[in-house]
């Protein structure tokens, strides 16, 4: 039997041809994606290694007071000298190292800033500590000192001896580059690049001349356990001291989180793309199976057992299989290879040094690939067991177009139970259950939806002449081979539609609901240094500006959570930013008093209690709440508010470092490039729009969107090799008929067109589904959103992106049709006459 | 009947040559064939398997291309003409039976009996259009798919897509081939009187002596030649005639 089963597949090899594409491709994207994603991962993982390698002891802010992002802010908790020092103190501690890092950027001959965006670096002298690497020259060790890492040097062209201008928080300051450096196997830490910077000059230009550090790490001989405990007891409020080794795990899997979260999400829509070659796979072993339905009959005949039959076809498909999925994980780390190569040529890089040939994901490959056939084959290797003796005798293979009717009313149910449970349902089993029960009666009733379908493109069809119609005739005359087709079209399209109307509903909804929430025109915001009088008085010169009003922020604890709090002209403030209060009034604010931001929370504080606030050092003071301020984007910014005396009285008097700006309605394009080049010549200041988060949050959905529906091709693909597929079996099939067609007159390009006419249709069929069933379950679930929450969406739907889907469709038709319909005319038109 | 100047001449094969294979291994189907067809009348080919019947009948009728030699319909010479022009000449002039009844499946006996004009884009001739479909007495089965009706109709239908157009030619590959004997003498009487009532002309390719006797004139061929022809023909006399063939 086997030899049988091997014999079949070389003949029938051009058959074949397209199932083995379906799965290479969807086999080979996986396993790209896994090594891709491994790669990153390891060379995520190694850097920790390469920067936290020896240190014992880390003192990091304590993660149990974070707050949540809405009221995050720049401003951190920082470990002063004082603390370091006791920390060095300690017995068996051999040495530290402390982290600080600033914006810092080049200014050009021409007065340009340039690298305006690097991040400056203190340069630790603890060798064994230090992550970085000079490469050429020298260590910063003294005043005026700097090192560049070699991506910034390369890309800036700096070479060690040069001088050049360096943009701090103390201003442009001239320096000497002694020394280029790099980080393990890539270039610098940082993402936008590393300049390194001596201890002389680190904390006067990246901390506004504070000796204190957002981090510090220390190193010993003795048990990591020990130290921690030791450190545990001088470590500086709002900080922990955590073992090296928990350290790094913890740093380790949040950097592998990401690569491991990209690789789960890209080998999902590797899965999906291979459920979709599953289509490709059946119709082409139902295609082959009625062909072979003499010879499958002469089998039975002389005494080939039903299971003996099945267990041909499905060794076949084992075959294939196998053989699909290892050219499959060939392609993919080829695709890997390609990659890596096309990233060099245009000057990038993956990360990592190497790709490493991952077991688990040749065996994912190999597993998925195989079974995906494997399962898709079972349903004609039932029709095969099932064939007869008295087949042989009969006639060619008779194409039946008869559908049941249960089938019909089973989908009908299925649809209609979907529905009901996406109108209806109460919870996520529900409405998802009611999804899969939709999309199953779809699948199900397609050869009907195919049938309907064709009939009523008849008429517009048929207005192509003979051709037209026949094409209509020939697409039902197997409705359920049509239906798979156009089916695993079904799926992409559908996704692609659920994916543009649903996301862009929930896009909309939330960029609404986060403008409202935010009425300051810009926020600006100085990292170490502070906005002082002379920059106010810049920004108030542009034209349009209206309002600059600065205020002092200082993050804190308050009632034991980290909070900012603010103080300036609280009316100035009210003024123009979004600052609402909800309980009390801002006038009542005095001396050791404060309006507390409303974080929601159901213990927190009421007007008249007292909340105890304490500083980084440890001061604390206990303040009367007089007012509860509304949650906004704006009051997130400021924090809770406190008047001057109050604030100088737990902080000391410091500058502001926080401005909001009020710009003229209607103010053009030109004021915002204006405070933002003022900005520029200043690293330690950001100007974020009003509007900046819900752009930001826009971008991202449309990022996600693109995205999903860029991945979403890969199975769009695998259905066009599905369409070409059908396409080209059914012409081989209908030969004979149309050898006599072009006997009889029936032009080439009449009968290419006939071909293309069917795929068309094919792919419309499924395209049109696809984008009818997204819009019906998208704007379902947005419904649903609305009847079980307190939000109301309101489903938009992308008209614009719903047309190109279309005519992408009758493209894609058309494509698909481009090799079945040379082939149909390239066949001798004597094949009509040769009796078979 | 090659040297009949009187007849006019319906299509014709001059020193016609088809070789499969080159060298050693060259097959010549067709070893210099030349012949005339006569018009309004019945010619039917005969010869043993392998003699070049089917591949004469091919050839002229634009199905094959000759390898030297020429072919004419009429005064065309089809050996210059491009595919489309083929095409368009197949469809305009020329018409074709099969022993597979060869019938799109779905469409009904009507537009299969149409599609030649279907295809041109021209109208029947209702009078003849009856007078054909009463002729093959397929009145009230016109409206049914070929899947509906019996192999002698199905073969009917064909000859009635042959003849309705009223193409210069009508080339028949084995008309009754596949039918029993008492239908197959119902075809070939309904392409006989074709001859004598409308002045149709057919050329047929058979091994039936009973077939072929219903020709004006039966040629022999053999070895890719013609060897022999036969004026009046007898089943007996072409069954004798094929005999020697085979001794």
């Amino acid at each position: 039997m086997l030899t049988l089963v091997l014999s079949s597949v070389r003949h029938n090899l051009g058959r074949y041809l397209a199932t083995l594409v379906a799965i290479i491709t969807g086999v080979g994207f996986y396993t790209a994606v896994g090594f891709i994603s491994d790669r990153v991962i390891d060379s995520f993982e190694g850097d920790v290694d390469t920067q936290y390698g020896a240190v014992s002891v880390a003192v990091i802010p304590d993660d149990s007071l974070e707050v949540d992002n809405a009221t995050a802010t720049d401003g951190q908790l920082r470990v002063p000298q004082r603390a370091v020092d006791a920390l060095l103190d300690l017995p068996g501690i051999d040495g530290g190292a402390g982290i600080v890092t600033g914006t810092v950027g080049f200014l050009g001959d021409d007065g340009a800033a340039f690298a305006s965006n690097t991040t400056g670096r203190l340069w630790v002298t603890d060798e064994e500590l230090n992550p970085l690497t000079v490469e050429d020259g020298e260590a910063p060790t003294g005043t005026g000192e700097i090192a560049v890492d070699q991506g910034l040097a390369e890309d800036e062209g700096f070479a060690v001896g040069d001088e050049v201008t360096l943009l701090t928080l103390a201003g442009p300051e001239p320096v000497t580059i002694v020394g280029i450096t790099s980080f393990g196997n890539s270039d610098a830490i940082d993402s936008s690049g590393t300049v390194s910077i001596s201890p002389d000059d680190a904390f006067d230009w990246l901390n506004d001349g504070h000796t204190s550090y957002e981090t510090y790490y220390l190193r010993g001989s003795d048990a990591e356990a020990d130290l921690v405990d030791e450190a545990q007891d001088v470590v500086p409020a709002g900080f922990q001291a955590q073992s090296g080794d928990d350290f790094r795990a913890d740093q380790r899997q949040s950097a592998g989180s990401f690569g491991k979260v990209l690789k789960q999400g890209l080998q999902a829509f590797a899965i999906l793309a291979l459920l979709v070659g599953g289509f490709v796979i059946y119709n082409t072993f139902s295609v082959i199976v009625a062909q072979r339905l003499r010879e499958l009959a002469v089998l039975a005949a002389i005494g080939a057992t039903p299971r003996q039959l099945k267990r041909s076809l499905r060794t076949e498909g084992l075959v294939i299989g196998v053989v699909g999925s290892v050219l499959g994980v060939v392609a993919g780390f080829a695709l890997t290879l390609l990659l890596d190569l096309a990233l060099r040529i245009t000057g990038g890089s993956l990360p990592g040094s190497a790709t490493t040939i991952g077991v688990a994901n040749v065996l994912g490959g190999l597993l998925l690939g195989t079974i995906i056939t494997v399962l898709s084959v079972m349903i004609p290797a039932r029709r095969a067991a099932r064939t007869e003796p008295i087949e042989a005798m009969r006639d060619a293979a008779v194409e039946s177009n008869v559908l049941s009717r249960t089938r019909g009313l089973i989908a009908l149910a299925l649809v209609l139970l979907g529905l009901a449970g996406m109108a209806f349902g109460g919870g996520l089993w529900t409405i998802g259950g009611g999804i899969l029960a939709f999309m199953a009666g779809l699948f199900v009733g397609a050869p009907h939806l195919a049938k309907g379908g064709a009939r009523l493109a008849r008429p517009l069809l048929s207005r192509f002449g003979l051709e037209g119609r026949l094409a209509v005739d020939n697409s039902i005359r197997n409705p359920k081979r049509t239906a798979t087709t156009s089916n695993a079209l079904l799926i992409g399209v559908f996704l692609v539609t659920l994916v543009g109307v649903a996301g862009t509903s929930m896009k909309d909804f939330a960029v609404g609901e986060i403008n409202k929430l935010q009425s300051a025109d810009y926020i600006v915001t100085s990292t170490g240094g502070s906005v002082d009088d002379d920059l106010i008085a810049q920004f108030e010169e542009v034209p349009d500006v209206e309002q600059v009003v600065p205020f002092r922020r200082e993050p804190v604890l308050v009632g034991g959570e980290v909070m900012p709090i603010s103080s300036g002209d609280v009316d100035a403030i009210a003024d123009v930013s979004d600052i609402k209060v909800e309980v009390g009034s801002l006038d009542d604010l005095g001396p050791g008093t404060i309006a507390l931001l409303d974080l929601g929370q159901a213990d927190a504080p009421w007007v008249g209690d007292t909340v105890s606030v304490e500083d980084t050092d440890g001061q604390r003071s206990d303040l009367t709440v007089v007012a509860l301020l509304e949650p906004s984007l704006d009051a997130a910014q400021a924090g809770s508010i406190v008047d001057q005396a109050t604030f100088e009285d737990l902080v000391g008097d410091v500058a502001p470092t926080v401005a909001f700006i009020d710009v003229a309605s209607g103010a053009q394009s030109e004021t915002k490039r204006d405070i933002e080049d003022i900005a520029d010549l200043r690293p330690d200041i950001t100007v974020q729009p009003g509007n900046a988060i819900g752009q930001l949050v826009g971008t991202i959905f449309d990022f996600i969107i693109k995205a999903v529906t860029g991945l979403l091709l890969m199975s769009v693909i695998i259905a066009l090799i599905g369409i070409i597929n059908t396409m080209s079996l059914s012409i081989l099939e209908r030969r004979r008929e149309l050898g006599l067609l072009r006997i009889i007159g029936m032009t080439d390009a009449k009968v290419r067109r006939m071909v293309t006419l069917e795929s068309v249709l094919i792919s419309l069929l499924g395209t049109l589904s696809g984008l009818i069933a997204g819009l019906v379950v998208s704007v379902l679930l947005v419904l649903s959103i609305n009847r079980l929450s307190t939000a109301s969406v309101t489903p938009s739907i992308p008209v614009l992106e719903l047309v190109l889907i279309l005519v992408a469709g009758v493209l894609l038709g058309v494509l698909a049709a481009l090799v079945p319909a040379r082939r149909s005319t390239k066949l001798a038109v004597l094949d009509a006459v040769a009796a078979t | 009947m090659t040297t009949a100047e009187a007849t006019r001449v319906a299509a014709r094969a001059v020193e016609a040559r088809k070789t499969y294979g080159t060298g050693e291994a060259a097959v010549h189907a067709l070893a210099g064939v030349t012949v005339d067809f006569p018009q309004a009348e019945f010619t039917a080919i005969m010869g043993p398997s392998g003699s070049g019947k089917s591949t004469l009948m091919q050839c002229v009728a634009g199905l094959d291309r000759l390898t030297s030699g020429s072919a004419f319909i009429g005064e065309t010479d089809i050996s210059e003409l491009s595919k489309n022009d083929l095409t368009l000449l197949r469809r305009d002039r020329l018409g074709f039976i099969f022993q597979q009844y060869n019938l799109i499946p779905s469409l009904t006996a009507r537009e299969n009996i149409l599609l030649p004009l279907t295809l041109a884009g021209t109208k029947a001739d209702q009078e003849w259009f009856d007078t054909v479909v009463s002729t093959v007495n397929l009145g009230d089965r016109l409206g049914n798919l070929p899947s509906q009706l019996s192999g002698g109709q199905q073969q009917r239908v064909a000859v009635a897509r042959a003849l309705v157009p009223r193409p210069d030619i009508i080339f028949a590959d084995e008309p009754t081939g596949a039918l029993d004997s008492r239908t197959g003498i119902e075809i070939l009487t309904f392409m006989r009187r074709a001859v004598d009532d409308t002045g149709q002309t057919i050329v047929m390719v058979t091994h039936d002596p009973h077939a072929a006797s219903y020709a004006n004139e039966v040629l022999f061929l053999e070895d890719g030649q013609i060897v022999d022809s036969m004026e009046a023909p007898t089943a007996d006399r072409v069954l004798d005639r094929m005999k020697r063939f085979e001794g």
